[in-house]
């Protein structure tokens, strides 16, 4: 299944991409997810970021299918 | 009581008040004449006995030699408009007040403009005095909001609140 992961601020200015598609044969979690990434991306293996799955954060553990909305965030700057 | 332009939004079904969430964001920097046009429509909620506001400016740090000229500000937006609506639902229950805005800037906003205007209104001056700052905080920290800090000379870095 095809999982689309959207990238914002400095992380899509790194990766190149606004989102990218990774591809798993079974249901992942988000810290699979993350391995996935910075197998691809090892840029990003001492960058602080966070993984929002369904637009929630601490989501390590979560529970990640085609339909489920991924998204890596680099540190907030609101204000 | 809430701001009666929120119109009654506890008494709504869920699907009800996913239509009636605010729009925090606004395109390019926030204008004083919309500030003060915010001011001058809470005059009629006479119940209103204090306003606090806060406004968050775009500063001209200098790194390096270099001063910013500006910041472009971008934003997951639909969890950004998620984590607002849970910011103001908390305020709501913490303090006593009649009404809350939050807007936040999108695009370029240059130093010396207003990219943040936070509203708060209640009967009583103590509470606006403590929900400005709980607002600003939780804003702060948890809204994700991201900005590129521009330089004289076209370089850029990317802001991390602390």
């Amino acid at each position: 299944m095809e999982i689309e992961l959207k990238y914002f601020g400095q992380i899509a200015e790194l990766t190149g991409k606004e989102t990218e598609t990774y591809t798993t044969s079974e249901v992942i979690t988000g810290a699979q997810l993350i391995t996935k990434v910075l197998e691809k991306h090892p840029l990003l293996k001492d960058f602080n970021y966070q993984l929002a799955v369904n637009k929630k954060l601490n989501a390590l553990e979560e529970q990640i299918t085609t339909d489920t909305e991924c998204a890596l965030l680099p540190p907030f700057a609101g204000g | 009581m809430p701001c009666s332009h929120l119109l009654q939004v506890d008494k709504l079904s869920n699907m009800e008040k996913e239509k009636k969430r605010k729009n925090t964001f606004i395109d390019g920097a926030i204008s004083p004449l919309f500030i003060s046009e915010s001011i001058a429509k809470h005059q009629s909620k006479t119940s209103i006995g204090a306003h606090n506001i806060f406004m968050g400016q775009v500063r001209a740090d200098e790194i390096e030699g270099q001063k910013v000229q500006g910041i472009l500000y971008s934003a997951y937006q639909e969890m950004a408009e998620d984590v607002f609506y849970q910011i103001r639902e908390t305020a709501f229950e913490k303090f006593q007040l009649n009404c809350l805005h939050i807007y936040h800037s999108l695009g370029m906003v240059k130093t010396g403009e207003i990219c943040l205007f936070v509203f708060v209104s209640s009967p009583h001056r103590k509470e606006v005095f403590k929900a400005i700052e709980f607002l600003v905080e939780e804003i702060k920290s948890k809204a994700p909001v991201f900005g590129k800090e521009l330089f004289e000379d076209n370089s850029h870095q990317w802001k991390k609140n602390t």
